[in-house]
């Protein structure tokens, strides 16, 4: 990489186009592996290190990514002690009902090392407000548009929340999606929208022309849905390509 | 994409520059889903991006390749 390249990018990205985002240079050879075939290409990774998209797949849609980032571990800073290994354990797993026994149990205990009550405090502090945070998330998710992720999403967060208020919040959106006729639509709607994008492999120019195809069948009968909006915009993209 | 970059920290948008001179072609073997992601040596870094690659580990990363002209 040359000092010019450097510049370039310090000129281009970060003074005229002024991007906030984490920008990082590269060397060519050092990206052979991802096999990119155009630019700009976008690759999303998901919690575990595996590539979840390739560029020739649809942008994950935002309820994807959230339901990518609900696998991230919400476990606080704690300190290294191994008394802390349970805990941890806890917040890996995702089970919040248990890390909420685990700190009021702990709490609760007799003769509480005052450092470790301290930690537990913390911990349950903040655990309440990532419960607080979730539950306002559970609103954003029912209000749509994409409720076929929301529903992926709500799903987890029932699970993950089970015996706390954001999973009460979340059942109840759930159910509210299964007795609403204009949702339960879009939710059809999504579900067929997926199952037409993995038929085609949008990368070869064959497939790609008859994924148009059923897209634009697909736009017309689901005319008016999310995903029949969705559909026109990859129709659009991919006549583009 | 700039409404994502306002998610928690847990993401982290990444735009990854490589060079000019690249020359792609279709037959290029795209990196499989659910495989790995190849680790990047970054060469240098803007805005707060992690020093190495490794950092990024547990976390949702949405990584963006541009090239310069």
């Amino acid at each position: 990489m040359s000092g010019e390249e450097e510049s370039k990018i310090q000129d281009v990205f970060v003074t005229q186009l002024g991007a906030k985002y984490p920008l990082v240079q590269v060397d060519k050879q050092s990206i052979a592996p991802y096999g990119i075939r155009f630019y700009p290409s976008v690759y999303v990774i998901d919690p575990d290190g595996n590539v979840f998209s390739v560029p020739d797949d649809r942008m994950p849609s935002e309820a994807t990514i959230e339901s990518l980032l609900a696998r991230v571990s919400l476990s606080p800073k704690m300190p290294a002690d191994k008394q802390y290994d349970p805990l941890r354990a806890l917040w890996k797993k995702g089970e919040y009902a248990k890390v909420r026994d685990f700190l009021d149990k702990s709490l609760a205990a007799p003769g509480i090392d005052p450092a470790a009550k301290t930690v537990y405090e913390e911990q349950r502090a903040d655990l309440d407000k990532k419960a607080v945070a979730a539950e306002k998330r559970v609103g954003t998710l029912g209000a749509g548009p994409d409720f076929a992720g929301a529903q992926d999403q709500l799903e987890r967060m029932e699970k993950q929340w089970r015996g706390m208020p954001p999973a009460a919040a979340a059942q109840k959106e759930l159910q509210r999606f299964a007795a609403d006729p204009a949702i339960k639509k879009e939710l059809q709607a999504g579900k067929a929208l997926q199952k037409v994008m993995g038929q085609f492999d949008s990368s070869r120019v064959a497939q790609r022309k008859k994924l148009i195809e059923a897209l634009e069948q697909f736009a017309k009968k689901y005319d008016g849905t999310e995903a029949g909006k969705q559909a026109v915009a990859d129709i659009a993209r991919l006549k583009e390509r | 994409m700039a409404s994502l970059s306002c998610r928690p920290m847990v993401m982290r948008l990444l735009s990854v520059l490589a060079a000019a001179t690249l020359v792609v072609t279709a037959a290029t073997a795209q990196v499989a889903k659910g495989s790995p992601a190849p680790a990047i040596p970054f060469v240098k870094t803007w805005n707060d991006a992690p020093a190495s690659f490794d950092e990024f580990a547990g976390k949702v990363v949405i990584l963006k390749f541009s090239e310069t002209w």
